[in-house]
């Protein structure tokens, strides 16, 4: 039975194989000479006291179209394997109606259905792993320098966490294609789900794999931002935001001004603090003071006039003595800690949903 | 003799729609049986829930013994071969014959080998370029190279021309005379069945219309012509299958035991399409009329003889 | 045959117009909310200054719906051409039905263009739609991120609906050659985007011939170069490189351009190789040994030596002709592929 199966699925194992090597040989190639170029650019400029951002900018310059194209591989392989590997694997024998011809023979439904399912699914882990793995090694040094390998945007593309996500969605499109009984809608809604599925736990599920580590910090103009909203000269309702704290590689899941009761100061009490904010600072949107920019991360970064900087210093100064700033976050050291939890979670789903298939082919195909 | 397949009160069911309701058969060993029936009979269903595809609404079915189930060692008794014999269309022929000996524990590959070269068949070439005979021959050989005991085959000629169509019945003959299996073989076209089949089974709408060996059958049927009869004049054990008139004559079908000793009929021998035909003809116009109260008489269990109508083809 | 062709359509077309029809639902209630933002924020405190905390503001609550709907408009294209296209021949050829069609007195040349006339127009209905919903829906955060026209050129405008044609019409060829259609799939998904990220790459700027500027290279400390200003707003830079004196390219070490080594310091001047030699500044011993003040003169040698930034770039006033010209490429690529498949269909036995 393993060699039959195999048999079937020779020709796509074919395509799956090369790409893999493709993609091998463009790392192969450009992976070593990132490294040198962080060796020796960043690393010298940093000895000299060079700025970050420009210290860095060599390194994320150089093979930036290999990157986003690495990237964009690893996040979607999962899914494409889901839909050309999984979906047609039981859709098409019952579309054409082979499976009377598999089923008849002297194999029982459930070692056919698991020895496909297997055989398939472990190739998925495999190419989508190593796939990952390559990506992981060649992206390191961006890793060093970006530091953000733990946010909801690249986690996914790191380590071993796809080879979860790549035998879900196998499972996911052969459970599909059972059900549906046509490859090509299983195919569509495989890709639905598989993206409703990954969102779902990377925004509500991965933060709570475990209880996130709190930590205070007191307040500060540096970490803080005043904001004022409503029509322009009225202030209707003003806030405070804080910004999230320098924690490289961490994952932040929030950051609050509160006293010690937990409470967050409220407009009203931020407007009867603060009223020189209300009328020396904009009209409306967020200010941040430390490094003198407006929501700096945007192109629209400009310098505070100097009133309200001093303004809000004298503000944030008044409120510092009831409030502080806590933080939720995962810390770095949990990256790997989460990569096994999520593949593990992504696993038992794929297991889940092939036990769910070996019920179906027994008891209600027909 | 033990039965091959005995079936009691078998139904399918899909959704509200009973594909097969209220089967009763029974197949006796060592013969080569023909199921036929119009479309929409329930032959193929039958089939499936015979070889394990399907598994009973209501009722229950014997194959060899067993019930039929996705189980190796059932499964490796039964030969299967599917309507329109699906074969991988991308895998070759070599391909087929190493699935089906990968799994099969009583995989014979000489006999494989040797019928695919007996049908000239390029092992190499790819099942889907294959032509519709070579495709049957080649499901064929699937399902006789695993050595069953029972040998299921739905339709395997519908699709076939004359010649491709001889050619793979001659092949299953061949199959039945060296390896001695049962065979079950399903068609609605008699004539297909005229040539292989010893044994016949009449199936329509669910029901059997009549069973029994091919020559019993044809001994035991006539066509009476004679000057107008009343039917209920007729012996008790003449079960009349067919009744036409005209003014002045009378042309019957029966069924019965012993000889015909009326004299005032002439008694013609009939062939085994007049056979199927009448039956066919006769349940249609049962189940015509039965139809409006078939839900409130869930029960009914007529029998052949209660449910013989009258047909009025005089013009 | 144009019924057939909308019978076996019918579902799809029913599953992506009540798709349609929701992100239009839903584009239209917050765009609406986001214009009324946009016009009591950002546009009303250009008066008063301190606009660009507003802009800022408002694209950070944005921002995340708008990518979501650029990516929106970036796969569609792609997922007409795989879901509509590939299957519309390959799976006619490999069931066998194309034998029914093939014999109901209409030609295949007529039957197959039915078929890509039909969908290919719905494709392009599709695409067009979300691409027309996105673009206004964007409009006013495209103008509070700031970044031109140029920044979102794939997922605005009219070139969406020249890659969806393309993208259709490409399935089809290749599930009529393919004959199947998940392999079919497969290959319009690599082609497609391969196709894309080529003309991207080596056609889009040369759609019209860049505007070439040549600027003074200057380095205001050895880590910043001040290259970039003085282009018109919103332009698309194209390529940008520095020349010395001679014309000739400097093209840096692995760091960037200015991790050149500083072979040759002394006291006959600092020697930049591949740039040129500053007889004139002559580092003292004692200088030498001091790396603040060494930065300060390799600096000066780099401002002295008359390097020139040499930018190419599109200007913003280009953006609706270059979407035209590429919207009419892809068309007409759709177009020759389209009718390959006729041909390709007419010679199938």
């Amino acid at each position: 039975m393993i060699v039959f199966g195999w048999r079937q699925f020779r020709s796509q194992a074919t395509v799956g194989l090369a790409g893999l090597v493709v993609v091998a040989i463009v790392l192969a190639v450009t992976g070593p000479h990132l490294v040198n170029v962080y060796d020796t650019a960043v690393a010298a400029c940093k000895a000299s006291g060079g700025q970050s951002s420009a210290c860095t900018n060599p390194v994320t310059a150089t093979y930036k179209g290999v990157q986003i194209a690495v990237m964009a591989l690893v996040l979607v392989v999962p899914a494409l394997i889901g839909m050309f590997w999984g979906a047609p694997l039981i859709a098409h024998e019952l579309e054409t109606g082979t499976f009377r011809l598999a089923w008849t023979q002297s194999v029982s439904r459930r070692r056919w259905l698991f020895v496909k399912l297997g055989l398939v699914g472990l190739a998925s882990m495999v190419v989508a792993g190593a796939l990952s793995l390559m990506a992981t090694w060649w992206a390191s040094p961006l890793d060093k320098v970006n530091q953000n390998r733990f946010s909801a945007g690249s986690f996914a593309l790191h380590g071993f966490v796809p080879a979860g996500h790549a035998v879900f969605a196998f499972a996911l499109a052969a459970t599909v294609g059972l059900l549906m009984r046509r490859t090509l809608p299983a195919m569509a809604v495989t890709l639905a789900g598989f993206i409703a599925v990954r969102l779902g736990v990377t925004y509500w599920l991965r933060p709570h794999y475990m209880s996130p580590v709190t930590t205070t910090l007191p307040l500060t103009a540096s970490n803080t931002g005043f904001q004022l909203n409503g029509p322009m000269g009225a202030p209707g309702t003003a806030s405070l935001a804080a910004q999230a704290p320098n924690l490289p590689n961490a994952l932040v899941s929030g950051s609050n001004i509160v006293d010690k009761a937990g409470q967050s100061p409220t407009s009203a009490y931020l407007l009867h603090k603060c009223p020189e904010m209300v009328s020396g600072g904009p009209p409306t949107g967020t200010l941040k003071t430390s490094n003198g920019g407006l929501f700096s991360g945007h192109s629209a970064a400009v310098q505070a006039p100097a009133n309200v900087q001093n303004a809000f210093n004298q503000c944030i100064t008044t409120l510092s003595s009831k409030y502080h700033e806590v933080v939720t976050y995962q810390p770095a050291s949990r990256f790997w800690t989460f990569q096994t939890i999520e593949t593990a979670l992504f696993v038992v789903l794929a297991l889940a949903l092939a036990g769910g298939c070996a019920w179906w082919v027994r008891h209600r195909v027909s | 003799m033990s039965a091959v397949l005995s079936a009691h009160g078998l139904g399918k069911r899909y959704g509200r729609r009973w594909a097969l309701s209220e089967c009763d058969l029974d197949i006796p060993a060592g013969h080569v049986v023909g199921l036929v029936g119009p479309n929409g009979a329930g032959k193929t269903t039958l089939l499936h829930l015979a070889v394990g595809l399907l598994t009973p609404s209501a009722g229950s079915i014997d194959v060899l013994g067993n019930r039929p189930s996705d189980n190796p060692a059932q499964l490796a008794r039964v030969g299967f071969v599917a309507q329109d014999t699906p074969t991988y269309a991308r895998l070759t022929v070599d391909d087929h014959l190493a699935m089906g000996a990968h799994m099969n524990p009583g995989w014979d590959a000489d006999v494989a080998r040797r019928r695919i070269e007996d049908l000239d068949l390029d092992p190499k070439q790819k099942a889907g370029t294959l032509s519709g005979g070579q495709r049957a021959q080649l499901a064929l050989t699937l399902a006789v190279a695993k050595r069953p005991e029972f040998l299921i085959l739905d339709e395997p000629v519908a699709s076939l021309d004359p010649l491709a169509r001889r050619e793979f019945l001659q092949t299953l003959m061949e199959v039945v005379v060296e390896q001695g299996v049962s065979v079950l073989l399903s068609s609605h076209l008699v004539a297909d069945l005229e040539r292989v089949c010893d044994y016949l089974v009449v199936l329509v709408s669910s029901r059997v219309q009549v069973a029994g060996e091919v020559d019993e059958l044809l001994s035991s049927h006539h066509r009476l012509t004679g000057p107008r009869h009343d039917v209920s004049s007729l012996p008790s054990d003449q079960h009349v299958i067919e009744e036409s008139h005209t003014d002045r004559q009378s042309t019957l079908l029966v069924r019965c035991d012993g000889p015909v000793l009326d004299p005032s009929w002439t008694v013609e021998q009939l062939d085994l399409e007049d056979l199927v035909l009448a039956y066919m003809g006769q349940a249609d116009a049962g189940t015509r009329r039965r139809r409006p109260s078939r839900d409130a008489d869930a029960d009914a269990d007529a029998d052949a003889d209660a449910k013989i109508t009258k047909l009025d083809v005089s013009r | 045959m144009l019924w057939l062709s909308f019978r076996q359509f019918r579902g799809q077309a029913a599953v992506v117009a009540a798709a349609l029809v929701a992100l239009a639902v839903l584009l239209v209630i917050v765009g609406l909310q986001a214009l009324d933002d946009y016009h009591a924020t950002v546009t009303s405190c250009v008066t008063s200054g301190g606009c660009s905390g507003a802009a800022a503001e408002f694209v950070h609550r944005y921002q995340q719906m708008g990518q979501w709907l650029s990516g929106l408009v970036l796969v569609v294209p792609g997922l007409v051409g795989i879901f509509w296209g590939a299957p519309l021949l390959a799976r006619e050829l490999e069931s066998g039905t194309f034998r029914l069609a093939w014999t109901q007195g209409v030609s295949r040349a007529r039957w197959t263009l039915c078929k890509l006339g039909l969908l290919g127009l719905a494709s392009m209905a599709v695409a067009g739609l979300c691409s027309l919903l996105v673009t206004w829906w964007s409009s006013p955060l495209d103008l509070a991120v700031g970044a031109g026209p140029f920044a979102n050129f794939d997922t605005r405008g009219i070139v969406p609906i020249g890659y969806a044609a393309f993208a259709f019409s490409l399935g089809v060829g290749m599930g009529a050659v393919m004959r199947r259609t998940v392999a079919a799939m497969g290959a319009t998904l690599v082609a497609f985007v391969g196709v894309r990220l080529a003309f991207m790459q080596w056609v889009r700027p040369h759609l019209m011939a860049p505007v070439v500027t040549r600027l003074p290279f200057r380095v205001n400390s050895l880590q910043r170069i001040q290259i970039g200003s003085h282009l018109p707003q919103g332009a698309w830079v194209v390529s940008q490189s520095v020349v010395n004196a001679a014309g000739q390219h400097i093209s840096g070490g692995p760091g960037g351009l200015l991790d050149i080594p500083v072979t040759n310091v002394g006291p006959g001047g600092i020697s930049i190789p591949g740039v040129g030699t500053c007889a004139n500044i002559r580092p003292t011993t004692a200088q030498l040994a001091q790396p603040q003040t060494m930065t300060g003169l390799i600096t000066r040698c780099f401002n002295q030596l008359h390097l020139t930034t040499v930018t190419t770039y599109q200007p913003a006033n280009r953006y609706w002709p270059l979407q035209t010209y590429e919207a009419l490429i892809f068309l007409a690529a759709a177009a020759a592929v389209g009718a390959f498949t006729v041909w390709w269909v007419r010679r199938i036995n």
